[in-house]
């Protein structure tokens, strides 16, 4: 079997495919993570008084240094001072704020200020009109904001409202700071990274087993002594192993980049620097882990699911053309979906699931009903990408076995 | 285990069928091939290749079962396979490979040792004479060239039961006649079962032939046995043009060309002659082959 697993890793690098999907994936992960930290802005005043926009790393440089005497507990005597700060650099006359070194350190609290500001008291109020209030109470005002969030988004269900809010009992307040000025960005532009890969691995994977059926290789083979079950299996496992590897290269590379760019520190921050209503008790380093975590999980399941397609296809373009289109349903119906409804439940049960993890956390409230029982959404990606994984395998030797030329 | 020469077990197919919908591509037959060569003539769509790869195990049989030994092929699995050595019709390879990544990735599945492989791979090529391209990617042979590593292929594991779908397909006369005596010697102690609608690729080297038509067994035996259990003669006459049908209607034309603007000459069989002038002539298979595939009554 350690023969036919070389032999096999041999014809994978023997492929133009594979070195098009390797140079491909590292130009995209390269790429994505200049792009992530473009986006990046910081204003200050020049000499002269006016505003001066600094962007990229330029932006992310200057704003982790100016934050640095921020880290720590983001304690409400904290937000307090930070809201004094703000008030004072509006000129009421101009209407607009002074972008001096004060002001900018005090830019990730207002943010926190800010969130909670959609309560119905204070919607009325500018930034600079907010009463101290709003930060001597910042904690007690965000359990308020968020259970009027999680009764709007979790459809007043009473189980996975009160799921939610132990979940939000384990994130650890006060937050805690430490300049992360680009870490938003990296993360979200690694989901979809993850996404661009499994993409990728769907056009690889695809013709694993209805290239050899189309091309008539597959009948010399299944008539060899480990031409059968073997084979499907060697095949099912190299790709599989190749895929992870891949994706965890770019993983690092992208990694690499990031943690080259940016500030490592910023990873102690509280994850809710990203969204800070969202019941997610981790830190931005944290919800990396649990990104990159789902996201290789979710890459070796598109591979096992594509070869699945691919051993019950005789003809590589339909074995191709299914799962990409599969993949399209899944982007389109991650807009139509609601806590515990129907299309959610179908929604998680796709292999691609993971790959979003970075949307799961912080674009919503991440918390379903599996069989009645209110889970967080983490768990279940894992919990069916496991068992699709395992069904796909077990799935895709069957096929190719019982496949009749 | 039922062992014959050499310890060889015959493979033999009980009432082996296959229906597609209503249309049945191969019907009822019963065959026990013993070591030699054993020829399957059948025209095109005859059910040859159906009938081939159900004895491979690529294809079920609707009904009936195939034995080797005493043993079904389905139940032998891998043990079966082990001995088996297939050239399919149409023969897939691994476009990215070079041909010895290639022999070496089948020798893995044959359970051969990379060691065992590189010596059997060289005699291999040597034999089908592709040792110069040893290292080139398959995809840039010609036809004939990929039909040769579809020969070698089958054969790395020295397999006891050699099943041959077309393999002449795409071989010039030289490479056709290399194969044959390839065959020849390697047939020995070994079934070798060569599927094929060209007469003359089995006519010398087969000790057996099995013919099908419309899915059926018609006859099998040696080539002599065939050829003896056809009752005609064959002729040879140069006539008039305008006699052809008339031949037509009393005898069977095997084969004829044009000699000139009024006579052509024929060949066929018949009881007697049917011009007082006709050469007698020994009926050879193609003869037999042509008329039981022009016999309406099957």
């Amino acid at each position: 079997m350690n023969a036919l697993f070389k032999c096999e890793v041999n014809r994978i690098f023997a492929s133009k495919k594979t070195w098009v999907f390797i140079i491909l994936a590292f130009l995209v992960t390269i790429g994505l993570s200049v792009y992530s930290t473009s986006g990046e802005v910081a204003f200050i005043n020049d000499s002269n008084g006016n505003r001066m926009e600094l962007t990229g790393m330029k932006a992310i440089k200057y704003s982790n240094e100016i934050e640095f005497p921020l880290a720590g507990e983001v304690t409400e005597d904290k937000l307090k001072r930070s809201l004094n700060v703000y008030r004072d650099s509006y000129d009421s006359v101009d209407d607009k704020f002074s972008f001096t070194e004060e002001f900018n350190e005090k830019i990730p609290l207002m943010g926190l200020l800010q969130d909670i500001s959609i309560d119905p008291t204070y919607s009325d109020y500018t930034i600079q009109e907010l009463p101290d209030v709003i930060a001597t109470n910042y904690y007690e005002i965000r359990g308020c904001v968020q259970e009027d969030l999680l009764k709007d988004e979790l459809n007043d269900n009473p189980k996975l409202i009160k799921y939610a809010k132990k979940l939000d009992a384990n994130v650890k307040k006060p937050f805690y700071f430490s300049p992360n000025k680009g870490w938003q960005p990296t993360l979200e532009c690694m989901s979809i990274l993850y996404y661009i890969l499994c993409l990728m691995i769907i056009v690889l994977a695809s013709s694993v087993y209805s290239e050899d059926y189309y091309s008539g290789a597959d009948a010399v083979m299944r008539t060899t002594k480990y031409g059968m079950k073997e084979l499907a299996k060697v095949k099912f496992t190299t790709s599989l192993v190749f895929v992870l590897l891949i994706c965890i290269l770019c993983t690092f590379i992208y990694l690499g980049m990031s943690s080259f760019k940016l500030s490592v520190g910023g990873l102690k921050a509280s994850a809710q620097f990203i969204n800070s209503l969202v019941p997610v008790p981790l830190t931005i380093g944290g919800a990396l882990k649990y990104i990159v975590f789902f996201g290789l999980l979710s890459s070796i399941c598109t591979a096992g699911f594509a070869m699945w397609i691919s051993s019950r296809c005789k003809n590589p373009i339909l074995s191709l053309i299914i799962p990409i289109a599969l993949f399209g349903v899944y982007l389109l119906s991650s807009n139509f979906k609601g806590a515990g409804s129907i299309t959610s439940v179908l929604f998680d049960m796709f292999p691609f699931r993971g790959a979003g993890m970075y949307f799961t956390l912080f674009t919503g409230i991440s918390i379903q009903l599996l069989f009645g029982v209110p889970i967080w959404a983490p768990y279940i990606t894992a919990i069916i990408s496991i068992i699709l994984l395992t069904a796909f395998y077990y799935g895709t030797i069957k096929r190719y076995v019982n496949m009749k030329c | 285990m039922k062992f014959t020469l050499y310890g060889f077990m015959n493979l033999k197919t009980v009432s082996l069928t296959k229906n597609y919908r209503s249309h049945n591509a191969v019907d009822k037959i019963d065959l026990e091939f013993t070591p030699g060569i054993w020829g399957l003539l059948g025209a095109n769509g005859a059910g040859k290749t159906t009938f081939i790869k159900m004895l491979v195990g690529v294809l079920n049989p609707t009904s009936g079962d195939i034995l080797f030994g005493d043993n079904s092929i389905k139940e032998l699995e891998e043990k079966y396979r082990k001995k088996l050595g297939y050239l399919p019709q149409k023969f897939g390879y691994y476009e990215e490979l070079n041909l010895n990544d290639y022999l070496l990735y089948v020798a893995a599945l044959k359970g051969i040792s990379k060691k065992d492989a590189k010596g059997k791979i060289s005699y291999l090529l040597e034999k089908v004479s592709l040792t110069d391209v040893q290292y080139k990617k398959i995809r840039t042979f010609s036809g004939g060239m990929k039909q040769r590593v579809g020969i070698a292929q089958a054969l790395l594991n020295d397999p006891q039961v050699l099943i041959l779908d077309e393999p002449t397909a795409g071989l010039d006369i030289e490479e056709r006649r290399k194969f044959r005596e390839f065959i020849t010697n390697y047939s020995r102690e070994r079934m070798v079962l060569i599927s094929t609608h060209i007469v003359s690729d089995i006519e010398f080297i087969a000790n057996n032939i099995a013919v099908i038509k419309k899915g059926k067994l018609v006859a099998s035996g040696s080539p002599n046995d065939l050829i003896s259990s056809l009752a005609f003669s064959a002729w040879e006459v140069s006539i008039p043009v305008r006699e052809k049908n008339k031949i037509e209607q009393s005898g069977l034309i095997i084969n004829y060309h044009n000699e000139d603007k009024e006579d052509i000459f024929v060949r066929y069989i018949s009881n007697d002659p049917l011009y007082c002038d006709s050469e007698r002539k020994n009926v050879t298979l193609e003869d037999y082959y042509i008329y039981i595939n022009s016999r309406e009554e099957i």
